[in-house]
């Protein structure tokens, strides 16, 4: 039975744990976020998920069936969890486990990320623009965008928890109110 | 006088030119899980304990669980509404109520709403649930009298302004209604009520609603009603927004009366909530906290310093025991946070007693500097002989072998208690409580058989009243009863027996 996100993270945090003190001893924060990227890619596919988990495929087969095909692309630690998932059938934990090393991660790369949303496509000098304001001295940024007409205008940042909302749409809710 | 679409649209159009809406900026989260009214959020990083936060679809929550990672937090509204990954923003406010005397004479919800169906009410201030209680040196002496009506409590349990006194019983046996008359003998007065039920039944509020208004006392009352239909949440939060509502009276120099009805189920109500934070519970299940819960609201009532307007916010919360059981848990708490309780005991009431006051066991710890002189001085002596009586009481079975003093205590007191018996709705004020008083206490009614007493006491009443009002006027003004007036109403009431009574008859014959 699939469970909710607040008892997935409870019971990601163990993985969590080790995959950060990993990436810790080996100072390599890109690597293990590249390996995990790809594992939520891999296991966010239902067919390959149902086949990891399935009951009636013994474990050796199934942990045979993940050396075989992930090797080449995996790092040793990336590979190792992959295993440790598929015999503890913690496979759907894969998405709170990068939420929570990404997390820490960053903090240790002094990486932000924000989000941008805008209700048309920004030009390559307006990105440019957004992005030297949005940078904080000596940090790093990850800036990522999409596009929302319900915005209307104006743009809205998210960066972490921090929500900053420039739009149209938030402009107009806020006079909808003052006039109510 | 009409108003053009043209004014209507200038209106408007100087409200949008005038409107200068900037960036909203807000520190963001989502809904990890819901359920009995709480939800998990993760996020919200720099929430504040007892935040408010919006979720979608206007619905309101506090936060009160901070952990390292997630915020749990009580949903104020319909959570059914609330799904996972709903994204919740914080406020930077914590949980507030409408406070002020638009209020009187309405029915609101935890939240402050109207549930009246009379409109909306409108006030123009609002004011914070959670407060600290007025410290020391913002407090004085209680030292005036709330009038109850109810002639047991006024004569041997006075409350005074600003005390808390717990009402405590088994369950209908007339907790709410010692309330309600203390409400209602406030008519005309300068008393504001706030009647605030908790986990109630929806016909009772309303049965409590339709009694007030009979009695023209809802208009100098605020009830606020958090009944069992509604979230856990709404029955925690509600006793700390009556709390809050009275306390704009009590900040003004006005005096105010709140009544908890009941925090047995605030408390359960609060262990619901905490049970489903994963508060760790402790005995009974409550958390480690249920005493601070309730010592903190209670707190609150408190006679201010003149210095600081000289008002006053009295409270009376309403315990509901279990075949009489004061030692459990949420009773013992409350008895120790209290200046006294008024004891109701089931036997009593089965035995016609109403109301079913154990004078023994009740007690004002503040209340007495709190009485009018002219009832202290006839209270005094009826204490005495209620407690002689109860001493005796146990004999009164072998009452033909009993000496003559142990019978004389036996049946004044028999008297005293029949004469403390009162009707519901009908308060006496405080004049007419002292004749009665006196009366009792004096001995003149010795000879009157104890089935007669209740017509013996109304037909006195109206002889006062109809003969000597001058006397009651001055008992009410100076309230005082000096030797002179004492005289007047000892002949008053020998006149009476003698020639008034309409059973002299039966008296005389012994």
């Amino acid at each position: 039975m699939r469970q909710g996100t607040a008892e997935r993270r409870r019971r990601a945090r163990t993985y969590v744990h080790v995959v950060v003190a990993a990436a810790r001893r080996e100072v390599s924060w890109d690597g293990w976020e590249n390996d995990l990227r790809l594992l939520t890619t891999v296991l966010d596919d239902d067919y390959v998920r149902a086949f990891l988990e399935g009951a009636d495929v013994p474990v050796a087969e199934r942990i045979n069936l993940v050396d075989r095909v992930a090797q080449p692309v995996l790092g040793a630690f990336g590979l190792g969890l992959l295993r440790v998932l598929v015999t503890c059938r913690d496979t759907e934990l894969i998405h709170e486990i990068e939420r929570g090393f990404l997390g820490v991660a960053d903090k240790e790369r002094r990486l932000d990320r924000v989000h941008v949303t805008t209700a048309v496509p920004m030009g390559e000098q307006e990105a440019d623009e957004l992005h030297q304001r949005l940078v904080r001295p000596g940090r790093q940024l990850h800036l990522t965008t999409n596009i929302d007409a319900t915005i209307i205008g104006g743009l809205v940042v998210r960066r972490g928890d921090n929500l900053l909302d420039l739009s149209v749409r938030a402009r107009l809710q806020s006079l909808g109110r003052a006039l109510r | 006088m009409s108003i053009s679409p043209e004014e209507i649209a200038d209106a408007l159009r100087k409200e949008i030119e005038g409107f200068q809406a900037g960036a909203q900026q807000a520190n963001v989260g989502s809904v990890l899980e819901v359920a009995d009214g709480v939800a998990q959020v993760s996020g919200i990083s720099e929430c504040l304990a007892g935040e408010l936060l919006e979720f979608p679809n206007n619905v309101m929550g506090m936060a009160l669980n901070l952990e390292e990672d997630t915020v749990g937090a009580v949903i104020l509204g319909d959570y059914l509404q609330i799904e996972e990954g709903h994204q919740v923003r914080t406020t930077g406010r914590v949980a507030e109520v409408p406070i002020g005397p638009e209020l009187l004479g309405r029915v609101v919800n935890a939240l402050g709403q109207p549930v009246d169906g009379k409109g909306p009410i409108n006030t123009s201030e609002r004011d914070v649930i959670e407060k600290v209680a007025p410290g020391v040196a913002m407090r004085q002496d209680v030292d005036t009298p709330v009038q109850t009506g109810i002639k047991a409590i006024d004569a041997m349990i006075p409350i005074g302004r600003g005390q808390r006194e717990l009402i405590i019983g088994d369950r209908q046996i007339g907790k709410t209604a010692i309330a309600l008359d203390t409400i209602i003998n406030q008519r005309g007065g300068d008393l504001k009520c706030i009647y605030c039920a908790i986990g109630q039944k929806q016909s009772a509020v309303a049965q409590v609603v339709g009694l007030l208004q009979e009695y023209g006392s809802l208009e100098h009352t605020i009830v606020v009603a958090a009944t069992a239909s509604e979230p856990a949440a709404q029955q925690y939060i509600a006793p700390f927004t009556a709390c809050t509502m009275g306390e704009y009276f009590r900040d003004r120099g006005q005096d105010a009366l709140v009544i908890f009805d009941d925090l047995t189920k605030h408390a359960w109500a609060y262990r619901q909530v905490s049970l489903v934070l994963r508060r760790p519970p402790g005995r009974e299940a409550y958390p480690g906290d249920v005493f601070y819960l309730h010592s903190r609201l209670l707190e609150r009532s408190a006679r201010m310093h003149d210095d600081q307007g000289g008002g006053s916010l009295t409270a009376l919360p309403i315990i509901e025991t279990q075949e009489g059981d004061v030692s459990t848990y949420i009773p013992t708490n409350v008895i120790s946070i209290t200046d006294g309780q008024i004891y109701l005991e089931a036997d009593l009431f089965n035995a016609g007693v109403r109301p079913a006051i154990n004078a023994g066991l009740s007690v004002s710890r503040v209340g007495g500097d709190a009485q009018i002189r002219a009832m202290k001085s006839v209270a005094g002596p009826l204490r005495l002989s209620l407690a002689q009586y109860r001493e005796v009481a146990a004999f009164a079975q072998f009452a033909s072998d009993l000496d003559r003093a142990t019978r004389n205590q036996l049946d004044r007191g028999e008297r005293l208690t029949e004469l403390l018996k009162q009707n519901q709705f009908v308060p006496v004020p405080i004049e007419e409580q002292v004749c009665i008083i006196h009366t009792g206490s004096s001995g003149a009614v010795d000879a009157v058989p104890v089935a007669l007493l209740g017509k013996f006491e109304r037909e006195l009443l109206e002889f006062l009243r109809a003969g000597h009002e001058d006397l009651l006027s001055r008992i009410r003004e100076t309230k005082k009863l000096d030797d002179d007036d004492q005289a007047e109403l000892d002949a008053a009431i020998v006149d009476f027996a003698a020639n008034a009574f309409s059973e002299r008859a039966a008296i005389e014959a012994g």
